[in-house]
C-alpha cells in the first residue's frame, strides 16, 4: 500500500530532478559576461577565451552532475529509510538523509574532479618561472571555516566524551568529510603547475586560480558549517536545562541558514553581477549595462 | 626569471637548472632576500621529481648563493654571505658549464675540451 502511494510521488520528483537538470545544464555554458567576470576585464583574446570557458564550463558541469548525484543520494535515502520525509539540516536517519549535507559532499567532489582535469604536458624542455606566486584570495573565508570546522571536531569531541559510543564518533567523521574534500581542491589549487609561457598566460593561471580558490573556499565554510550543525544538534541530547536547548536549537538553526546563503553564493557563477574579486573594475556587459 | 630544463640534454638537470638560478642571483635578476619558489611547486611546474629540486637548493646553498630561513623558505643570500663572483658573460658561463659536463659525461679529458672549443672558435671566427 505504501509503495502504491509513492510511485506518482516518484514519477513528479523525477520529473521535477529531469527539468532541473536540463535548466542547469543549459546555464552551464559560459557566456561573454562569464569570461569577462572570470578574467576581471573585457581585454581578452580569443585563445584566452576559449581557455576560460572551457574551464568554467567544466568546473560548472562537474560540480552540477557530482551535486545531483548527492542529491540523488539523499532523496534516496529519505525516501526508502525516512518514510518519505525530506529534511534539509540534520533528522533521524543520519547524513545521507540530510540535502545540505550530500548537496556539498557532492559539489566539493565535483570540484576535485574539475581542479585535477590536466592537459597533457607537452614533450621536450620545460620552463617555469622563479617569481613568487601570488596568494590565493579569499583568505579569511577559508581561515572562518577552518575556525568553524575546529569548532565542529571539537564538539564531536565532546559528544564522543560524553556519551560514549561509535554513532557519535563515526559522526563527528563523516560529517567533517565535505570539509576535508574542499582542503583537499585548495591544496590543488595551491600545487597546480604554473605555465611560463608568456605574462599573459600567467594572468589568464592566475584568475583561474583565484576562481577556484574563492568559489571553494566558500564552499569549505559551507561544508564546516553543516558539519557544526550536526554536531551541534548533538548537543541537544545532553542533559542540558531547556533555556539551553532553545539557544542550541537557535544556533543549529541559524547555521543551516547560513551554510544555505553560503552555498549559494559558492556556485561557479556571478552572483548578482559582482565581481570575482574586490579589486575588480566593474565591467560593462555585452549589451552595454555596466555591471 | 624563468628558468628552463630539458631532460633529453647530456647536462644532467641539476646541473641545468643550479647553472641557471646561479646565473639569475649573479646578473642580479634575483637580488639578495629574494625568495626562491617552494621545492613543491617549482618540482611540479618543470614536471621534475622533488628530490631533483631540493639537491639544487642545496648545492646552491653550499655555494652560498642561498641560504634557508627555515618557515620563509629559501632565500637568495645577501653580498658577503657567500662566494658569487659575478661573471662578466652570463651566458658564456652557462654554455662552457654545459661544455664541461657533456666532455665530463663522455669520459674526455681538459685537453679534448679544449681542443673543441678552439675548433667551434675557429669554425665561427668573424
Amino acid at each position: 500500500m505504501r509503495n502504491l502511494a509513492l510511485a506518482p510521488v516518484l514519477g513528479v520528483l523525477l520529473l521535477v530532478a529531469i527539468g532541473l537538470v536540463a535548466l542547469l545544464i543549459s546555464r552551464a555554458r559560459a557566456t561573454p559576461d562569464d569570461v569577462t567576470w572570470l578574467a576581471g576585464t573585457r581585454d581578452v583574446t580569443p585563445d584566452e577565451r576559449t581557455v576560460y570557458a572551457d574551464h568554467l564550463t567544466r568546473h560548472r558541469t562537474s560540480r552540477l552532475w557530482w551535486g545531483g548525484v548527492g542529491l540523488a543520494v539523499a532523496l534516496a535515502a529519505s525516501l526508502t529509510l525516512n518514510d518519505g520525509t525530506f529534511t534539509v539540516g540534520t533528522n533521524a536517519i543520519g547524513p545521507a538523509g540530510d540535502i545540505l549535507f550530500c548537496l556539498v559532499t557532492g559539489i566539493a567532489v565535483g570540484a576535485l574532479l574539475a581542479e585535477n582535469y590536466r592537459l597533457r604536458r607537452p614533450t621536450g624542455p620545460a620552463s617555469a618561472s622563479l617569481a613568487p606566486r601570488t596568494p590565493l584570495p579569499a583568505a579569511g573565508t577559508r581561515r572562518a571555516a577552518r575556525a568553524v570546522a575546529g569548532v565542529a571536531l571539537a564538539l564531536g569531541l565532546v559528544d564522543v566524551l560524553v556519551a560514549p559510543g561509535a554513532r557519535p564518533a563515526l559522526l563527528t567523521v563523516v560529517v567533517l568529510v565535505p570539509w576535508l574534500l574542499c582542503e583537499l581542491v585548495l591544496r590543488a589549487v595551491r600545487e597546480r603547475p604554473r605555465p611560463a609561457l608568456s605574462p599573459r598566460a600567467e594572468r589568464v593561471d592566475t584568475r583561474l586560480r583565484m576562481f577556484a580558490a574563492v568559489t571553494v573556499s566558500r564552499l569549505e565554510l559551507a561544508a564546516a558549517m553543516s558539519a557544526a550543525l550536526w554536531l551541534v544538534d548533538l548537543d541537544e541530547t545532553w542533559n542540558l536545562d531547556d533555556d539551553v536547548r532553545a539557544v542550541v536549537a537557535l544556533v543549529g538553526f541559524g547555521l543551516l541558514i547560513a551554510a544555505i546563503v553560503v552555498l549559494w553564493h559558492a556556485a561557479p557563477r556571478s552572483r548578482g553581477r559582482r565581481p570575482l574579486l574586490p579589486q575588480d573594475a566593474p565591467q560593462p556587459l555585452v549589451d552595454g549595462r555596466t555591471a | 626569471m624563468i628558468v628552463t630544463v630539458d631532460a633529453t640534454s647530456p647536462v644532467p638537470v641539476v646541473e641545468q637548472l643550479r647553472a641557471q638560478v646561479a646565473r639569475h642571483v649573479a646578473d642580479g635578476t634575483l637580488r639578495p632576500g629574494d625568495s626562491l619558489p617552494p621545492i613543491r611547486h617549482l618540482a611540479a611546474d618543470l614536471g621534475i621529481a622533488r628530490g631533483t629540486v631540493a639537491k639544487v637548493y642545496e648545492q646552491l646553498a653550499r655555494d652560498g648563493v642561498v641560504r634557508t630561513a627555515g618557515r620563509h623558505g629559501t632565500l637568495v643570500a645577501g653580498a658577503g654571505e657567500g662566494p658569487t663572483p659575478p661573471p662578466a658573460h652570463p651566458e658564456v658561463d652557462l654554455a662552457a658549464d654545459a661544455l664541461a659536463h657533456v666532455v665530463r659525461a663522455a669520459g674526455l679529458d681538459d685537453a679534448a675540451a679544449h681542443a673543441a672549443l678552439a675548433a667551434a672558435l675557429g669554425r665561427n671566427r668573424g
